[in-house]
């Protein structure tokens, strides 16, 4: 019986090919809505992450970046940077907007870099990113490429005009890609003259950034300090919480899809074998060998279905990004293992079925010419 | 003499109310070793569901089959697939090969099924080949073989394990005269050299010719008609076997009677006696 369960899989190798592909497809689909999942999330966070700022002061109350609206007040800004322990503070305007022609707009988050210049310097140094002049706009470089904005081309945010002076990389998300604009141009679009968003603060070589951002708080009243971690941890969450709504829908759809075409493929696979399986049972072959037979069957077909899907991630991730810039793709290993378990579990039940079928093989399955 | 199978009172009903069919109704038959017998019957007569039945593929809604002792119908499905396995050699109108299995593997898949058989079987498999003709086509597929070639390899495949009863359904259905000659000659063989009881459904002439017994189905009951005897010999023309009981054409040379499968070889014969004669 073994013998027979492996030659019959090998003796048809565009069918075993055949199967796994579809495997791996269903697989890769699974794989790339959560990719794209992951993506999205993560483009929220690479600004907390490059921005100069290890520990974030926020409005008490709150604790992530989606509720900016709220304001530190000037001499909020001014306690913080007092406190001892702090290297640098940089107040900064964030705040959601309206980008692109009326009818077409997309919703986006703003956010106004200082015009001091020593602030200036250091966070284009630590984001790598155009700090804008006045008057002018850095959007994220997908725009570029998908949208077709050049340098020089005119941009609106809420209404009022810019002009496109650089592209910064790791911003977009299809639900709300992140611009950056003047200090100056910020205050007056938002209709904040004094105060801030957030202020981000670099600790003093040899402070934790975990207890200045305690001190900070026991010492200023009205703030929320919270390390770059925990800041990030908590936009993560949101985003999947929230910003995937869609991209979550799309995700179940996409599993189930995924689901669908696993089970049916290897319920076809083990299908077409059904004549071979009714006469070997003919023949006095035991019910649950040929149970396993199938199982066996199906589960190395899945496998490399998996392998195949797994190999393919590595060229699709760099071919998504060359191809479609402005779709963020981040694939993830340990996402990878457990929808290619699942996928190996979808496929073994799924040939269940037709195996618990052989159960009741009908003779007349042997004996029609 | 002990019947190695024996069915008593065997129905088989498909459906129920108005659409059912009684494929089976009431059929008792014995069969002993050694015994070649014919079901024969009108398409949908219920053949095809008795040999299932027999051969325990099926269960009867009512009755009784016993195989060497056992009794099938008090059988689980397990040990029912295991007195398959061992008891009965199974032979289909659709050869039913295993695609993926050359001849000699094919032949050797029923003594995979019992443990510890599997080893004795390899060496019996080797005279089997060469009786059924079989060697040169030994590492063959399937798909690579004649349907004659293949029907034989389904015969060697229901021999392997040595059982006392072989079933076939319309073994010959899809072959042309002369490869059903050859398979019913084995059939035959089957029967009279192993002592093998043997149970064969067909419309084929030329198996009715060899059985020993005929049994008439008609509407799922039985009916038994006695066969005359016969008498194998060769057609010295073209060496193909034919009963002198029922061949019509005949001659004498030197003293000897010899039989002829067709007018043909007939002619050809007394043309020239000599040349086909064997000589002593
Ligand atoms: N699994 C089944 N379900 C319902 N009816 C069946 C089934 N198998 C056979 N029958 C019916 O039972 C009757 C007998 O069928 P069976 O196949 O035994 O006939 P048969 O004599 O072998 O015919 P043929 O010479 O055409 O092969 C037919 O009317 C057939 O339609
Ligand atoms: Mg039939």
């Amino acid at each position: 019986m073994v013998y027979w369960t492996f030659k019959s899989l090998f003796s048809q190798p565009m069918a075993l090919f055949g199967a796994a592909v579809g495997i791996a497809l269903a697989l890769i689909l699974g794989l790339f809505l959560d990719a794209v999942f992951r993506g999205e999330a993560s483009q929220i966070l690479t600004f907390v992450e490059r921005s100069p700022g290890e520990v974030w002061v926020l409005e008490a109350g709150v604790e992530n970046l989606h509720m900016a609206r709220s304001v530190v007040p000037e001499p909020a800004i001014a306690a913080t940077g007092a406190v001892t322990g702090v290297k640098t503070f940089m107040p900064l305007l964030y705040r959601d907007g309206l980008l692109g022609p009326r009818g077409e707009e997309l919703f986006a988050y703003v956010a106004g870099i200082p015009a001091d210049p020593d602030q200036r310097t250091l966070w284009q140094q630590t984001t790598g990113w155009t700090a804008p002049e006045p008057g002018g706009i850095t959007l994220p470089r997908p725009m570029s490429a998908g949208d077709g904005y050049q340098l020089g081309d005119t941009i609106a945010v809420s209404g009022a005009d810019y002009t496109v002076t650089g592209f910064s990389d790791g911003t977009f998300s299809m639900a709300n890609p992140l611009v950056f604009i003047d200090e100056a141009d910020a205050r007056r679009q938002f209709v904040l003259d004094r105060g801030a968003n957030m202020v981000l603060v670099l600790a003093d070589t040899g402070i934790d950034p975990a207890i200045l951002a305690k001190n900070i708080e026991a010492e200023v009243p009205g703030v929320r300090a919270l390390t770059r971690t925990q800041l990030m941890a908590n936009d993560y969450a949101l985003a999947l919480d929230m910003g995937g709504a869609l991209i979550a829908m799309m995700g179940a759809i996409g599993t189930g899809v995924a689901a669908l075409i696993v089970a049916f493929t290897a319920y076809a696979f083990v299908s077409v074998r059904i004549g071979e399986l009714a006469v070997a049972k003919a023949l006095g072959a035991p019910q649950h060998q040929l149970i396993l037979s199938a199982m066996v069957q199906t589960g190395l077909v899945a496998l490399l279905g998996v392998a195949l899907g797994l190999g393919a991630i590595v060229p699709m991730q760099a071919a998504l990004s060359a191809w479609v810039p402005e779709v963020a793709v981040q694939f993830s290993f340990v996402t990878a293992l457990q929808l290619g378990a699942a996928t190996f579990v979808a496929a073994e039940l799924a040939a269940l079925i037709p195996a618990i079928y052989v159960q009741k093989v009908d003779p007349a399955l042997v004996f029609n010419a | 003499m002990t019947p190695i199978l024996s069915a008593t009172n065997l129905s088989k009903t498909f459906g129920s109310g108005d659409s059912a069919v009684h494929a089976v109704t009431d059929v008792s038959l014995q069969v002993q070793p050694g015994e070649l017998i014919l079901i024969k019957g009108p398409s949908g007569s219920g053949k095809t569901t008795l040999l299932s039945i027999l051969g325990g593929l099926m269960r009867a809604d009512t009755g009784v089959v016993s195989l060497a002792g056992q009794e099938l119908t008090a059988l689980g499905e397990g040990a029912l697939a295991e007195l398959r396995a061992r008891k009965i050699g199974f032979v289909f109108q659709a050869y039913n090969l295993l695609g993926a299995l050359n001849v000699e593997e094919n032949i050797l898949f029923p003594a995979r099924l019992i443990p510890g058989h599997y080893a004795k079987a390899r060496q019996q498999a080797a005279p089997l080949i060469e009786r059924l003709g079989l060697t040169h086509r030994r590492k063959a597929r399937p798909h690579q073989l004649s349907g004659g070639e293949k029907q034989r390899v389904a015969v060697a495949r229901a021999l392997i394990n040595d059982p006392p009863l072989i079933l076939a359904d319309e073994p010959t259905g899809n072959l042309d005269s002369e490869r059903g000659s050859e398979v019913a000659m084995l059939l035959h063989d089957i029967a009279r050299k192993d002592n093998r009881a043997v149970v064969i459904v067909t419309h084929d002439q030329r198996i009715e010719d060899i059985a020993d017994r005929i049994l008439w189905l008609e509407d799922g009951r039985i009916r038994d008609r006695k066969q005359e005897p016969h008498e194998w010999t060769r057609d010295p023309v073209c060496g193909m076997r034919v009963d002198r009981w029922v061949a019509r054409n005949v001659a004498d040379y030197e003293d000897v009677a010899y039989a002829f499968c067709s007018a043909d070889c007939h002619e050809r014969f007394v043309a020239d006696p000599a040349r086909f004669a064997p000589t002593s």
